[in-house]
């Protein structure tokens, strides 16, 4: 294999691209415009929810046997409004719905004031309005227990300090940066695996299914370049825009987040630094080339069973989807990353990106991850190489995957 | 005629039939993915809750006896004794958390005693020790209460003086909806979204590809005829994968593979789903008909999709509105698309159900998908459709090439301001703000005259022209007056259904306040006044009415002054300062008098109004009338007596 | 004889990048009679499918009018494509459907139901021989088949004109056989073939009369031999460059 012909074709490769409007929309267009737009309209929709959720009042039916201190705090609660109570009332959630009904409240309060008082709440958890008015009303019993205690307190001639014997103060030794840290390890991971994924799954359908659907794949297969030099420049390409992808991504959302961030107010932004390491980074980066290789190659060999864009889309599409699995199962999962999950092609990535941008980078398994992806690599190259050696890719009959491995 | 619109139908149904791909995409993958995402999903989850419920914390406690012994009875923790180095072995893993008391629990000085939790967020085990930790330590204060309590003579526990009993009175079928109803509609929607887009690619842009589209315009009938058939289609297709996925996503909850495992997601009313059912039939003709129109302008599957996919992700935030029960479906909302089926599938799962507002909600949903398909029937009879390529250049030196041309150039610009301005922002906000008007937004001005003018004087296209006193006059009049009305009238009204967050104008504060006075003038009055108004009054103003209307000129022009305000909150007051700074510069021919209008209202915003000086009394709302009007006049009265107050049309 | 198609100053004009017109057809006027066939011979790029894009009225012309079968193509469209069948490289078929299929919606498209539908579809296998594959998905077919197939979606509703673009282009030569077999049978039938190519020997063993178009208008017209005669040329190419000049 002539190094330089494989730059050439990679050459050719990357020029067609940078003139195809599909191929720039897809890797550069939507990471740099798209995706801050989707944000932002995100954002907007919430902004909306709590604007509109600011101005949701709750009404509170209370009786008249309800403590004036509790009637006070509630009053001054500010999504709350307090009405009258039922005049009959049986005690039974299908006696507060039928009030509720006529009356359009969410909520009851009734109070038993004695040696010890009792408060009964109705209310309906599946209301969010309902819920917030119970959570008021449980602050305003907090405070009016307080109350009571203080004074059986100093009733048996003790002060009101032993109110509260210590308080709990919960100290967290994780730096800022550490804390920034724990949100990109929650983030990330899927994140960089759908960018892994994207970026090589329009370069390989392009570079693949496209130059077959063009009827260039003959033109290229007839010049005097050994098909190995062909096929591994074309690999070159889909690394190479993978990793575009994913390093305009990055961007992106690095400049998305500091934007919230600040939205967010200054506190947060001096409690979490989003910054990693440099040894983080390095591996991070490292295994996302890793990956790349590997993904490329994957998606390579499967596009190449296919003739059509449509067809190649077909295949492509549930694998793309598949390959999200390992991202949203980390996402969920706290296994620490070890032996177990590093023979698992993917879900190794997954895993090593989520315990590395956490912080903790167990050697063992980031090396196995390496050398496992590698070898995967290998094998699906071999299994790529030997597809396009196939006539019947070059004829544009369709084979399945089977027909493939078997051969 | 009906009799071939069936023909047509069942050939349409045949081919994507055959189409095992098609299928397979947008009927049986999204069918499979919840299930097995959920199920894995809800599984990983489980498995790691029952770790950490079997997981054995190493606790250290240092200090007073009584904190010692009030923990000493929780599970499943190994008590350790305190390391030399304490915060370092929890750092390292070797510990999980230390709790740290002082030496006895009496009280010296003011505060009460502090007890510490030393943990380490970033290791989960040290997490969660500590969220055992805090409910412990809680409880051990009620103990250490109530044993000083009891040894001074009272009786029982304090903590029972008050006790509040809850009775919810969700029944199970409410709880299973709101849980449902956090996910369900947005998912709705995101599913009709792509089962159109894959049948709606094949139906049109896959037959163009085939060469088959043109053989099937040959037949002799109406092209309407023929569009709206692969409209039905493409509609059946979308309602079918709705419903399909709402099923599935049914079936996933019924089976407690997807939502809170604490919630009995089974009882989920079958009259929700019913509904949300219904729901599906007009917003699939919504949706259907965007995803055709969409993929009738491109030549081929590919292109289809590259059109369709952003179209796609921006479409289905509204869903996201449905997220929450904080928004609420309301005469109003009822009337958005998209976003008012997802509310009232949320409302139907949640078991509140209004007729009056139902049947506004399908009213109006009926209504978007016929506006939508009367577009797409248009695009799908246009000759450029059906031969597959453009009889005319998209930005052709026409009157309509460039009027798309101006219509690109203004989106282009509002959004490289949103991402370069955002950018600059928030690098260095003060620098970044002088930047991007002062630089950003001209470049992208000129950019836009460069890329899509046609040609004329520039100070003609731009407005540049000396103006008369007295409409400058009467700029800053209407700019004194504008203010209340807008921030007292406008925003009020706006607030009625569309409330804003508390903390949203507080935005402006902090770091600008920092600024100084002049400094804020210049970026907030003068910078704006100048470069905002060259332009939009001046560019995209000029650009556009040379190629169409004046009047949607001015509307679409102050449009994008309104997009670049970047908030939904604002868009509709700087709509309309937009289309008055527009008259203004329409009415004078001059562009000064808005520049000045501009300066002016911004200056008196934050100085006046923004400071809370100017309250909305009789006074001052009467004021502001007269100011309005008097200005108007005068600027009427400029334009009289400059003749004509149309351009010269210059093409 | 009956005239079927009448052709009066038909031009198209599209815009080019900079708004600049680019006629692609400008002034064409012809007439085809029944049972004649009429050919359009020109370079690529001439405006014969232009053209021909125009009568079946896929495309609208810009100026100038014609008749189809006594229609107008302007105002009634649809009448048009009643009584036209088409052919050209660009008319596909549906992959996935079978040849069978094919010629039944089409058959449908056109208002034939029932037994009539049946007769017509039954017609037309039998005289293209594709019974044996009526089942065949049409993407499963040869070439030969398919160009079969696809003569028949044209005719399955027996029109009274035929408009043939360049339909041999492409196909081997049985397959181009066929085709022009079928175009001699037409006129044997009577119907009106405009039959358009740059193909000289096709020219010279079909059409009765032609016309030379050239960068959007009609340079000559007449029978084979009235051009040779004006152009004093033998072969048929040698007239076609006479008529055109030399152009690269």
């Amino acid at each position: 294999m002539r190094l330089s012909a494989v730059r050439r074709v990679a050459q050719k490769e990357i020029l067609e691209s940078v003139r195809d409007r599909n191929f720039l929309v897809n890797v550069v267009f939507l990471p740099i415009f798209l995706f801050p737009l989707i944000g932002f309209g995100v954002m907007q929709v919430m902004q909306i929810q709590s604007g509109a959720s600011s101005r949701d009042v709750a009404e509170l039916g209370i009786d008249s046997g309800t403590p004036a201190a509790v009637e006070d705090s509630l009053r001054a609660a500010e999504q709350l409004r307090l009405v009258p109570p039922p005049s009959s009332f049986d005690g039974t959630p299908d006696g507060f719905r039928a009030w509720r009904e006529a009356e359009g409240a969410d909520a009851l309060l009734r109070w038993t004031s004695g040696e010890r008082d009792t408060a009964r709440l109705w209310f309906d958890g599946s209301r969010e309005r309902s819920e917030r008015a119970r959570d008021d009303v449980a602050a305003a019993v907090d405070e009016w227990r307080l109350d009571r205690e203080r004074g059986e307190l100093v009733a048996v001639g003790l002060s009101e300090s032993d109110l509260e014997p210590f308080t709990i103060e919960s100290e967290d030794l994780a730096s800022a940066r550490q804390r920034g840290q724990e949100i990109l390890a929650a983030v990330l991971p899927l994140f960089l695996m759908m960018m892994l994924a994207t970026g090589s799954y329009y370069a390989a359908l392009d570079t693949v299914v496209g130059e077959r659907e063009r009827g260039t794949w003959e033109t290229i297969l007839v010049s005097p370049l050994a098909r190995a030099e062909i096929l591994v420049g074309k690999y070159v390409f889909v690394v190479a825009s993978s990793l575009t992808s994913l390093v305009l991504n990055l961007l992106s959302m690095a400049i998305f987040l500091s934007f919230v961030l600040r939205m967010l107010g200054d506190d947060l932004s001096e409690k979490v630094q989003l910054t990693l390491p440099w040894s983080a980074g390095l591996i991070v980066v490292g295994v996302a080339l890793v990956a790349a290789l590997f993904y490329a190659a994957l998606v390579m060999l499967l596009a190449s069973t296919a003739r059509t864009h449509r067809e190649g889309q077909a295949v492509l599409g549930p694998v793309y989807l598949l390959s999200m699995l390992p991202g949203i199962v980390t996402a969920v999962s706290q296994d620490p990353f070890t032996m177990k999950q590093a023979v698992v092609p993917l879900l190794n990535v997954a895993t090593l990106f989520k315990s590395v941008l956490g912080g903790e980078m167990p050697p063992g398994p980031i090396l196995v991850t390496v050398a496992v992806l590698v070898a995967a690599t290998l094998i699906v190259l071999r299994l790529a190489s030997r597809a396009a050696a196939r006539d019947d890719l070059f004829v544009g009959r369709q084979i399945s995957l089977k027909e493939l491995l078997k051969s | 005629m009906s009799a071939r619109i069936g023909a047509f139908v069942r050939k349409e149904i045949r081919e994507i039939v055959r189409d095992r791909r098609a299928i397979i995409l947008s009927f049986v993958m999204p069918i499979l993915v919840y299930p097995v995402m959920f199920s894995l999903m809800s599984s990983t989850e489980r498995k790691s809750e029952e770790k950490v419920q079997q997981e054995i914390h190493r606790v250290a406690v240092s200090g007073a006896p009584e904190v010692r012994d009030a923990l000493a009875d929780l599970e499943r923790v190994e008590f350790v004794s305190l390391p030399a180095d304490p915060k370092k072995a929890i750092a390292d893993g070797d510990l999980e958390a230390w709790v740290e008391a002082p030496d006895t629990l009496v009280r010296e000085g003011d505060g009460a005693p502090v007890v510490r939790i030393w943990h380490h967020v970033s290791h989960d085990k040290s997490r969660n020790a500590e969220e055992r930790l805090q409910d412990a330590l809680a409880r051990a204060a009620e103990r250490v209460k109530d044993a000083r309590y009891q040894a001074a003579g009272g009786h029982g526990s304090l903590g029972d003086l008050v006790t509040l009993v809850t009775v919810d009175v969700a029944t199970k079928e409410e709880t299973a909806g709101a849980e449902a109803g956090r996910l369900v509609p947005y998912l709705l929607v995101m599913t009709l979204f792509i089962g159109a887009a894959a049948v709606s690619t094949d139906i049109v842009a896959g037959e163009k590809e085939r060469g088959t589209l043109e053989t099937l315009y040959l037949v002799p009938v109406p092209r309407e005829v023929i569009a709206r058939a692969k409209f039905f289609v493409v509609w059946g297709a979308t309602i079918l994968t709705g419903t399909l996925n709402l099923a599935s996503m049914a079936w996933c909850y019924r089976s407690g593979l997807m939502g809170d495992a604490s919630v009995d997601v089974s009882a989920l009313s079958p009259a929700g789903l019913g509904l949300a059912v219904l729901l599906i039939v007009p917003l699939a003709a919504v949706v259907a008909g965007i995803m055709l129109g969409l993929s009738a302008l491109a030549r081929n599957v590919k292109e289809a999709q590259l059109q369709i996919m952003p179209v796609m992700l921006l479409a289905i935030i509204p869903g996201m509105l449905a997220s929450g029960q904080a928004v609420k479906l309301s005469a109003m909302t009822a009337l958005w698309p998209i976003a008012n089926v997802a509310l009232a599938v949320r409302d139907g799962l949640l078991g509140q159900m209004s007729l009056p507002l139902l049947g506004l909600v399908f009213v109006a949903s009926v209504g978007w998908g016929f506006l939508v398909t009367r577009w797409t029937a248009g695009i799908l009879s246009r000759e450029d459709t059906i031969l597959g390529f453009s009889p005319e250049p998209l930005f052709a030196h026409t009157v309509g090439g460039r009027r798309r041309a101006a219509m690109f150039a203004l989106s282009a610009t509002v959004l490289a301001f949103f991402y370069v301005g955002g950018l600059l922002q928030t690098w260095k906000l003060l620098l970044g703000l002088g930047l991007s008007l002062w630089v950003v937004l001209p470049l992208l001005g000129a950019g836009s005259l460069r890329f899509a003018g046609s040609g004329g004087r520039l100070a003609d296209v731009l407005s540049l022209r000396a103006p008369r006193p007295l409409a400058l006059l009467g700029a800053v009049l209407l700019a004194l007056g504008v203010g209340v009305p807008l921030f007292y009238g406008v925003m009020k009204l706006q607030g009625l259904f569309l409330p804003m967050p508390e903390n949203f104008m507080g935005e402006f504060g902090g770091e600008l306040g920092e600024a100084g006075k002049p400094l804020m003038l210049f970026l907030i009055a003068i910078s704006p006044g100048i470069c905002e108004e060259l332009v939009f009054r001046g560019v995209f103003l000029g650009l556009l009415r040379r190629v169409g209307t004046v009047r949607s000129a001015i509307l679409i022009s102050s449009a994008g002054f309104a997009l670049i305000h970047l908030s939904v909150f604002r868009f509709a007051p700087t709509f309309l300062l937009g289309l008055v700074m527009a008259g203004i510069v329409v009415r004078t021919r001059s562009i000064f008098p808005s520049m000045l209008f501009h300066a002016v209202y911004n200056a008196s915003v934050m100085l006046v109004i923004g400071e809370g000086l100017l309250e909305p009394t009789p006074l001052t709302w009467g004021a502001s009338v007269a100011l309005f009007l008097a200005g108007a006049l005068l600027v009427r009265s400029a334009a009289a007596r400059s003749g004509e107050s149309t351009p010269p049309p210059g093409n | 004889m009956t005239e079927r198609i009448r052709v009066q100053d038909l031009a198209k004009t599209f815009l080019g990048a900079k708004g600049e017109e680019i006629r692609a057809v400008d002034g064409v006027s012809f007439v085809c009679r029944e049972g004649e066939v009429f050919g359009l011979l020109g370079l690529n790029g001439a405006g014969k499918t232009t053209t021909l894009r125009m009568l079946s009225t896929v495309l609208t012309p810009t100026a100038g009018t014609a008749l189809v079968n006594g229609h107008d193509i302007a105002s009634d469209p649809q009448a048009v494509r009643e009584s036209i069948g088409f052919l050209s490289g660009t008319t596909g078929l549906y992959p996935r459907l079978t040849a069978e299929e094919t010629l039944r919606f089409f058959g449908e498209f056109h208002g034939l139901e029932g037994d009539r539908l049946d007769s017509a579809v039954e017609r037309v296998l039998e005289t293209f021989g594709i019974t044996k594959y009526r089942t065949q998905r049409c993407e499963k077919l040869s070439t030969g088949m398919k160009q079969k197939v696809n003569i028949g979606r044209a005719v399955v509703h027996d029109p009274p004109v035929l408009i043939l673009d360049e339909p041999t282009s492409g196909l081997d030569v049985l397959a181009a056989a066929t085709t022009l077999e079928f175009v001699e049978s037409c006129r044997a039938e009577g119907k009106c073939v405009l039959f358009s190519t740059h193909i000289m020997s096709e020219v010279e063993r079909l059409c009765d009369r032609v016309a030379i178009i050239h960068e959007g208008s009609v340079r000559a017209s007449g029978t084979m031999a009235e051009l040779r005669e004006r152009t004093g040329q033998r072969y048929p190419e040698e007239v076609f460059r006479a008529v055109v000049g030399n152009v690269e």
